[in-house]
């Protein structure tokens, strides 16, 4: 199989969960498509340097990372825009108002402590794996979290103002 | 796990559940990634020729913006400079400059280490041009998506040092001169503004500036940021891109009458710019068709005059002219091909096929009648009056994928 075969193979397999952590990483689909096709193009130069499959995955995910930071910092002007949010269903306390704050929240955090995020919890790296994307130290991935987190319940803790407060008692126990 | 954690996991889960498809995108990386080889292999050859200084033209204010343009002092102060790169000797005595790698190969023997500004990971020579005090980089760096990318213009002296002379958004180009503006000509877009400045000796001076241009087509969600493809004449082509896939907005801007005004212009491509610099070698559409035309346009309307139809290129095919105009080097699809141009206008297919692109070359004149390629295997010099080809061999292996033929603009 040529380079190009291969690499056309790897894009059909890969392309959507990338676009889906570049769309977590910057906030907008136009954007994260722009970062995609970047970190792509990049991931093709190297293809023949990076030999084996497991090299090219962490190769263009560490490419779309830092291309999704370098994004925030030549765009960042204010706050980010939420273009898309969490859909509402009809049960007003199913948990929709909390993504929603989540999901805001997650929009204003500083760019490193978003990327730590998206790939603990949605691409379910290690610390030591996400330590090794983002080219920084585990325990700096550790504090990272720890802050984001926090700053997240903070956020949590102000919207369940608005919420039952049952709910709000439940957040808080298992926070 | 904490209720916060699961509800972080539902939230990413939730917000990238309806993602768009992705179905063109290995297309347009491979579109981009042959772009971005291509750079790599041509280099700066494209700008061939010693440039010829006519007349003078009013030069603003030496340039001393913070952040955009670094010009060094006697003694360096307020440059950036990289230690002093140390010559050595080079075996074989080459016909010409080329850089190989981080390497500067020296015509006649000698060698300069670029280690110090092409060691970047995810940067490549985009250019390289011999001035009178030694030597012009050009440095690509794609550090994001589009728009965001940038360029650094080195100067690097014959004595030593390394000066980083320009940061541009995106790309930055180098040009000789022409009749309207002598000197080499540099052109890039930093905050703001498009500048246009000539190098001297003592760093780049500042001759015109506008207002970053943007095209507003009609449709469009955003406006379309436009960057410098040529110098011509009294022009600075510009061009952007709507989609990514390609240059489809042109337009131009006349420094000499001010800011840049947006102007309809039709979709061309810039192959080239022909020895004296008042005329663009294009492809043009005048059908809308794909295979176009070529054409010798007109920098400000771009009619063209001659031209031949079909084109015999493709549209966005690199074109190296000889010094004396009358041959064409082209990085064409099937390969190196060597057109005669005065058979070009006349019956579009004279062509020679030199080589096959299944290796990574660069290509530069050496004078109206040879032209060096750079190969894994060394270095071939190719007469275009018949005389055999020389080849001077050299292991220059793989990094012959970051190479370049310099263009003498002394």
């Amino acid at each position: 199989m040529t380079d190009e075969a291969e690499f056309r193979q790897f894009v059909a397999l890969r392309s959507t969960s990338l676009l889906r952590t570049a769309y977590l990483l910057v906030g907008d689909w136009a954007h994260a498509e722009d970062v995609l096709q970047t970190a792509l193009t990049k991931t093709y130069l190297a293809w023949r340097r990076l030999g084996e499959i497991n090299a090219i995955e962490a190769y263009a995910r560490r490419v779309l990372v830092t291309t999704a930071t370098s994004w925030w910092r030549r765009h960042w002007h204010g706050e980010r825009p939420s273009q898309v949010i969490p859909e509402r269903t009809e049960d007003p306390y199913d948990g929709w108002a909390e993504r929603h704050t989540i999901w805001a929240t997650v929009q204003k955090l500083p760019d490193r402590q978003r990327a730590v995020l998206v790939l603990r919890f949605y691409e379910d790296l290690t610390e030591a794996q996400t330590a090794e994307v983002l080219g920084i130290s585990v325990g700096t991935v550790k504090s990272q979290t720890a802050r984001a987190l926090a700053t997240l319940r903070e956020h949590l803790a102000k919207a369940g103002a608005d919420l039952p407060s049952e709910r709000l008692g439940r957040q808080r126990d298992a926070s | 796990m904490s209720r916060v954690e699961d509800l972080l996991r539902d939230t990413f889960r939730e917000v990238v559940a309806k993602s768009p498809a992705t179905d063109s995108i290995a297309d347009q990386a491979i579109r981009r990634g042959r772009r971005a080889r291509r750079r790599r292999t041509v280099g700066g050859s494209l700008l061939a020729v010693v440039c010829v200084a006519v007349v003078s033209v009013g030069i603003a204010a030496l340039a001393s913006r913070p952040g955009s343009v670094v010009s060094p002092g006697p003694s360096g102060v307020g440059a950036s400079a990289t230690p002093a790169p140390s010559p050595s000797v080079s075996p074989v005595a080459l016909p010409v400059d080329v850089i190989v790698g981080d390497r500067l190969l020296l015509a006649g023997g000698g060698e300069v280490s670029l280690a110090e500004i092409l060691s970047c990971p995810l940067c490549w020579l985009d250019g390289a041009w011999r001035v009178p005090d030694g030597w012009l980089i050009n440095v690509y760096s794609v550090s994001g998506a589009y728009g965001m990318d940038k360029s650094t213009l080195w100067h690097v002296s014959e004595s030593g040092g390394a000066v980083l002379l320009v940061v541009g958004d995106g790309p930055l180009l180098v040009s000789p001169g022409t009749k309207h503006f002598p000197g080499v000509l540099v052109t890039w877009i930093s905050g703001d503004r498009l500048w246009l400045g000539r190098h001297t000796n003592t760093g780049v001076i500042i001759v015109a500036s506008t207002p970053a241009p943007f095209s507003y087509p009609a449709g469009a969600s955003d406006a379309i940021a436009l960057y410098p493809q040529a110098i011509v004449g009294e022009a600075v082509v510009l061009a952007g891109t709507r989609t990514g896939g390609g240059l489809e907005i042109w337009d131009v801007w006349l420094p000499k009458y001010g800011d840049y005004t947006p102007t309809e212009h039709p979709r061309i491509f810039v192959h080239a710019v022909t020895p004296d610099r008042e005329r663009i070698i294009g492809w043009y559409s005048p059908d809308g068709s794909k295979t176009g035309c070529l054409g010798e346009l007109d920098p400000i309307t771009f009619i063209p005059s001659p031209n031949v139809c079909p084109s015999p290129v493709g549209e966005g095919v690199p074109i190296i002219p000889s010094p004396d105009g009358r041959w064409w080097v082209v990085l064409g699809m099937h390969g190196l091909m060597l057109h005669k141009v005065d058979r070009v206008w006349t019956t579009g297919d004279s062509e020679r096929l030199l080589l096959q692109p299944d290796e990574p070359f660069a290509v530069g004149w050496i004078d109206a009648e040879s032209f060096a390629v750079v190969r894994r295997s060394g270095v071939s010099i190719i007469h275009t009056d018949g005389r055999p080809t020389e080849m001077l061999p050299m292991d220059l292996g793989d990094d012959v994928a970051q190479a370049g033929v310099v263009v003498d603009l002394r």
